[in-house]
């Protein structure tokens, strides 16, 4: 019985791991309908960012936010020559946000170092690369089937990928956890760095749930998926809507990937592994439900925990095989419309 | 308030409206009758801005609308109850209501939806697609209504509904026109459409073939014409 | 004619194979390899389905082949069909949960099965060597002489693996445009159409799923033999990402884009490796970003692939046969039968939910008569219509066709006599016009899978052709029989839906709003048509909305309100009916 209880608790802080990038899979899926596979590298980027700031160099992320805002304001350049003050209207936002980012880079390297303006700034940066990505991958074809907008996912998770491993390289660096030491109980150490995990993603799902059942601004960006004529028809702008879903999903899966750094070592290769995992957690509410999506990631932690003991080369083989059984399950539950927005 | 000048829409390869005219003056009650096909739709989504416009004008309050997205229109006081109706079925009645009111940030409005369909007060923890075809018409309009348009664009609100629903629902519609709102309405019913309607427009394969008061198009005979075919 | 070009191609690749250095040479088996695995794939999509995990079949195939040669001690030729047999296998659950998943979950479905896999592969150390694989996989022998990389016979190697690819694409070609093929693109693009035909589509997607699965583990056997050595590396994700651009980029729309994919992406990989060796070794892999950003692109602006910018600028297929169509278009009813009503309908009720569409509907269509089915809008036509037409089932009541009870899954209807058309369009894109109307001939043909890769379908498939050319000679477009069909305007993509539906030879024709969006003219065209078909002996059901073309068509009139029948009998009596005149017009309401 101590084993049971000693692999389940052990499950638990894994599957804590997974459970903001769980949370963060489904308020994109619930808030555009897209499936995003590459949702992990949003966790990867917040993790790696904030490696940087800590050793005091500018972060590549700073790069790829100013790189992708140009690519988005490159179709409004033509307007220069047309229209000055068109073009000025358009890039205006862009200009604050970068004035924005790299002042605050700017401060954690030099005035205010430390780990809460890092990742502070971490949170800003990565986020800002959400709607960055819709507005190149998504936004230019949104009535596309929901198949083709999965494998565009593919696409730029390889193109992000990518791209951090060219500009951080394949090391690992080690991240200092936000609070030492931790807590022993039934035999298993159980650090707070995990329980603050826990403690974040509770919050989140409330403040998700809070924010998508009780504010108007959280109905508009479910409405937005659901109807998008008749988004349209209550003066929501379905393009906004699905930019500020991409940001507070990349904004969440950062802030997953921050507090996860400490305990299993930032590399470019983190986002892939743990989103995957965290998709299967996630489909355990066919990624539309926050609290199965957290029970699922449980669930996947103690399985990892048990088939580590058990039978361990098969472990992940066994997380992944679950998915079929479920989403069949969830499938036949839901009916028509959960799969098939 | 409202100009449509010599205005051609096509999609899909077939021309929906032929070089299309209509005005509509502050405070009137417009109708716009013609059988199935007519292209009534289309003119209503274009006025609103769902469907993009290869010639002509169109003009609101004296400014082009043409170019501003839909969602802008809204904004301006322009609101559309489609044909589909387009509401939120996974979504209460009471947040479609809401959001319909998303871009007047002044709360209120709620109240004077529910006194004009007191059924919807009983129903507006439940959701739209559990409602019956007559109930989420009346979200459809109350959600229009949620924004305090200037002009509201009816899309044929009668189809599908059992006579009694209909008559609730437009009576609703004459009750808006006592407040003031601009309404253009479209429906393939005619004499119900020209019972409430002071001015009218009959259309037939995308363009116009008729226009006059509602008194001079009640006349029978022209509407049998245009709706059941050649006369024996 | 459309042959040069793939005898230009194919000669390419044989002057490549015969004449390039070594090194290139192994690299275009590589490439070969991928392109076989790629054909299924592309077979896979044009089914509508789509696998994110294949590669993880062709390391099944290539690990099941070379642990039966090497340690079983089977020949490597039958290697490469257990390789086969084993992906496919692999597949069959995947294909029945594609039939149960919709919109995004099967994709991503396919996805953890294919790491689920690929994982196993790396677990099941004592079978598969674990990460670290196992060499001395006995190579394939041909006249004497070892394909494998062990004795340097790349050029032979390299022509082996092409030549599969040839055969596999040639097949291919073959198997989609004949009657599976049909069915399978029908599926795809309108399911609804293809069950209306006669289509299974759990059997057709099951079969795509287990044929594409089928060629990855051959492929991936080939793999085994040739690099004499397997490990789990190159059956990952990355590679089955690989393979998804490989088809996106050569293009979907026919076999041989597996082979311009696989060319374009070892040529890609070629020239960032030479050419930007310089940039690589200074920033890093360039490849992944390089590819992914491919394939964004493509899906966002270019998703037809390299194939279909080259498509219309090849001279279209020639028809390998005249057709001669004799011209009677109906079935004639013999005498016996003119008093039985061909479809009946008794006191139908259809209930959703809590609405009540259809109360009490009874109507009987005679034969040889063409019966007009109105009402205003919501008045329950649709529901009657799909009712009628078997797509859906009364909450209660009956609906007999010649006599007998209408059974069986929806697919089953059209055996029993009923065709119909679609009020929004339904044609395959990608496919001509005539090949639209074979595919009302579904039904009546009975080639299997094997007989339409392999060829052994001609006679059927002549038949086929003679009796859509036929059809299509009955609403008067023999001209159009090879344009692709979204070339016609919609007047004529409706008659091609008439020609669709009367190839299938039914009793009956049900037409569902055939004149929306026609012009004059066009109409004028569709009641003289339907005209001659009555008289020709094919009873027909018209719903509309036109009432002209209706009163100019019809002998007699239903006429639904509200979901009850309002009136039924001679077309003027009842169309000067009051009632029926008030409903239309509107009863006065103020």
């Amino acid at each position: 019985m101590d084993t049971y209880l000693f692999l389940g608790i052990d499950g638990l802080t894994s599957g804590a791991i997974y459970a903001l990038l769980a949370l963060s899979l489904v308020l994109v899926q619930t808030a555009t309908r897209v499936v995003n596979i590459a949702q992990g590298e949003y966790l990867m980027l917040g993790a790696m960012t904030l490696a940087s700031l800590l050793d005091g160099d500018v972060p590549p992320t700073l790069g790829l936010v100013l790189a992708g805002g140009l690519l988005c304001l490159a179709p409004d350049i033509a307007a220069l020559w047309t229209s000055p003050r068109r073009f000025v209207r358009a890039a205006l936002p862009y200009c604050l946000l970068a004035a924005l980012a790299l002042t605050l880079v700017y401060i954690t390297l030099h005035v205010l170092p430390g780990t809460v303006m890092s990742m502070a700034t971490t949170l800003v940066l990565v986020t800002l690369t959400g709607p960055i990505i819709y507005r190149l991958s998504v936004r230019p074809k949104l009535d596309a089937d929901a198949v083709v907008l999965v494998i565009v996912s593919v696409g730029v998770q390889m193109v992000v990928h990518g791209l951090a491993l060219i500009l951080w390289g394949a090391e690992p660096r080690p991240v200092a956890a936000a609070v030492q030491g931790g807590v022993v109980g039934a035999g298993v150490f159980v650090s707070w760095q995990a329980v603050a995990i826990l403690v974040v993603a509770g919050l989140a799902t409330l403040g998700l749930y809070a924010f998508f059942e009780l504010t108007l601004a959280g109905k508009a960006l479910r409405a937005a998926s659901v109807s998008r004529r008749g988004a349209q028809l209550c003066g929501i702008a379905p393009e906004r809507a699905g930019a500020i879903s991409f940001a507070l999903g990349a904004g969440l899966s950062a802030l997953g990937g921050m507090l996860v750094a400490p305990l299993v070592t930032a590399n470019v290769d983190i986002g892939f592994v743990v989103g995957l995992k965290a998709f299967v957690g996630a489909t355990f509410g066919g990624l539309v439900t926050y609290p199965l999506a957290l029970a699922g990631v449980a669930l996947v932690g103690v399985l990892d925990s048990f088939s580590a003991y058990a039978a361990s080369g098969y472990r992940d083989a066994i997380v992944f095989m679950l998915v079929i059984p479920i989403m069949l399950w969830r499938s036949g539950r839901a009916g028509q419309w959960e799969g098939d927005r | 308030m409202l100009e449509v000048g010599g205005l051609t829409v096509a999609y899909g390869g077939a021309v929906a409206l032929d070089d299309v005219s209509i005005w509509v003056e502050e405070g009137a009650f417009v109708a716009i009758i013609g059988a199935n096909g007519a292209g009534k739709t289309t003119l209503m989504n274009t006025i609103m801005g769902l469907l993009p416009v290869r010639s002509g004008t169109l003009r609101y309050l004296g400014e082009s609308l043409l170019g501003v997205p839909a969602q802008e229109r809204v904004a301006r006081g322009i609101a559309l109850v489609s044909e589909d109706r387009d509401l939120f079925a996974t979504m209460s009645v009471e947040d479609n209501l809401r959001l319909g009111g998303y871009r007047r940030r002044g709360s209120g409005g709620l109240d004077e939806v529910y006194d004009l369909f007191p059924r919807l007060l009983e129903r507006r923890k439940q959701l739209v697609r559990t409602l019956s075809g007559g109930e989420q018409q009346m979200v459809a309009v109350g959600r229009a209504l949620m924004s305090r348009p200037r002009l509201l664009l009816l899309d044929e609100p009668s189809m599908g509904l059992a006579p009694i629903v209909v008559r609730q629902i437009f009576d609703s519609i004459v009750a808006l026109r006592r407040r003031g709102i601009t309404c253009v309405l479209v429906e393939q019913n005619a004499p119900l459409a020209l019972s409430v309607a002071s001015r009218g427009y009959v259309m037939q394969l995308g363009r116009i073939t008729a226009e006059g008061t509602a008194a001079e198009l009640s006349d029978l005979n022209r509407l049998n014409d245009s709706y059941l075919g050649l006369a024996v | 004619m459309r042959q040069f070009f793939f005898c230009a191609l194919a000669a390419v690749i044989a002057a490549v194979i015969g004449l390039a250095p070594a090194y290139y040479v192994s690299l275009t088996i590589l490439a070969g390899i991928d392109a076989l695995a790629a054909t299924g794939l592309i077979v896979l999509i044009q089914a509508g389905q789509v696998s994110l995990g294949h590669a993880a079949y062709v390391g099944l195939g290539a690990y099941a082949s070379a642990i039966l040669t090497r340690d079983v001690g089977l020949t490597p030729w039958l290697g490469l069909l257990a390789g086969a047999a084993v992906a496919a296998l692999a597949a069959l659950p995947l294909g029945f949960v594609a039939l149960k998943l919709r919109g995004t979950y099967l994709p991503l479905a396919t996805l953890a099965w294919g790491m689920a896999v690929y994982v196993t592969l790396v677990a099941a150390t004592p079978i598969t060597g674990g990460p670290s694989g196992f060499d001395h996989v006995p190579p394939l022998r041909v006249a004497g002489v070892d394909l494998g990389v062990a004795g340097g016979a790349e050029r032979g190697c390299a022509a082996l693996v092409w030549l599969l690819v040839l055969l596999a694409t040639v097949s291919l070609a073959r198997l989609l445009r004949s009657r599976q093929g049909r069915a399978l693109r029908a599926i795809r693009h309108h399911e609804a159409l293809a069950v209306a035909f006669g289509i299974n589509p759990a059997r057709v997607k099951i079969v795509a799923f287990v044929l594409s699965a089928a060629l990855a583990g051959f492929a991936g056997a080939l793999y085994a033999h040739q690099a004499q050595f397997v490990s789990p590396a190159p059956f990952g994700l990355g590679a089955s990402f690989t393979l998804l651009i490989v088809v996106m980029l050569g293009g979907i729309g026919h076999p041989v884009g597996a082979v311009l994919g696989a060319i374009t992406v070892a040529l890609t990989n070629l020239t960032l490796q030479t050419v930007f060796s310089g940039l690589i070794s200074r920033i890093g892999p360039v490849e992944p970003v390089a590819f992914g950003l491919l394939l964004v692109v493509l899906l966002l602006k270019w998703p037809g692939g390299i194939w279909s910018a080259l498509e219309p600028h090849l001279p279209p297929r020639a028809r390998r046969q005249s057709i001669r169509p004799s011209v009677l278009c109906g079935r004639p009813a013999t005498d016996a039968r003119k008093a039985e009503p061909i479809l009946e309908l008794r006191h139908v009720e259809k209930r959703f939910g809590g609405l009540q569409a259809l109360c009490d509907v009874s109507l009987r269509v005679l034969p040889q008569a063409i019966l007009g089915l109105i009402g205003p809008n919501g008045a329950g036509k649709s529901t009657a219509f799909n009712i009628m037409s078997g797509l859906s089932r009364p909450t209660s009541g009956e609906v007999l066709m010649d006599g007998r009870c209408l059974k069986g899954r929806p697919w089953q209807v059209i055996g029993q006599g009923l065709a119909r058309t679609f009020q929004h369009v339904k044609l395959v894109e990608g496919m001509s016009v005539l090949e639209n109307v074979a595919l009302g001939a579904f039904w009546r043909g009975n080639a299997g899978w094997i007989a339409c890769l392999i060829g052994l379908d001609r006679a059927e498939e002549a038949a086929t052709l003679q009796a859509a050319a036929a059809a299509l000679a009955c609403v008067g477009l023999t001209a159009q029989a090879d344009l692709p069909c979204s070339s016609l305007p919609l007047g004529r993509q409706r008659l091609v839906e008439i020609a669709r539906a009367i190839a299938a030879a039914p009793a009956l024709l049900l037409l569902d709003e055939p004149a929306a969006g026609l012009r004059a003219g066009e109409k004028a065209a569709l009641a003289a048509l339907l005209q001659r078909l009555r008289s020709e002996g094919m009873t027909i059901v018209l719903v509309e909305h036109d009432i002209d073309l209706v009163m100019r068509s019809v002998d007699r009139l239903v006429v639904l309100n509200t979901g009850r029948v309002l009136a039924d009998g001679p077309a003027l009596k009842v169309r000067n009916d009051p009632r029926v005149i008030d409903a239309y017009i509107g009863a006065g309401v103020a």
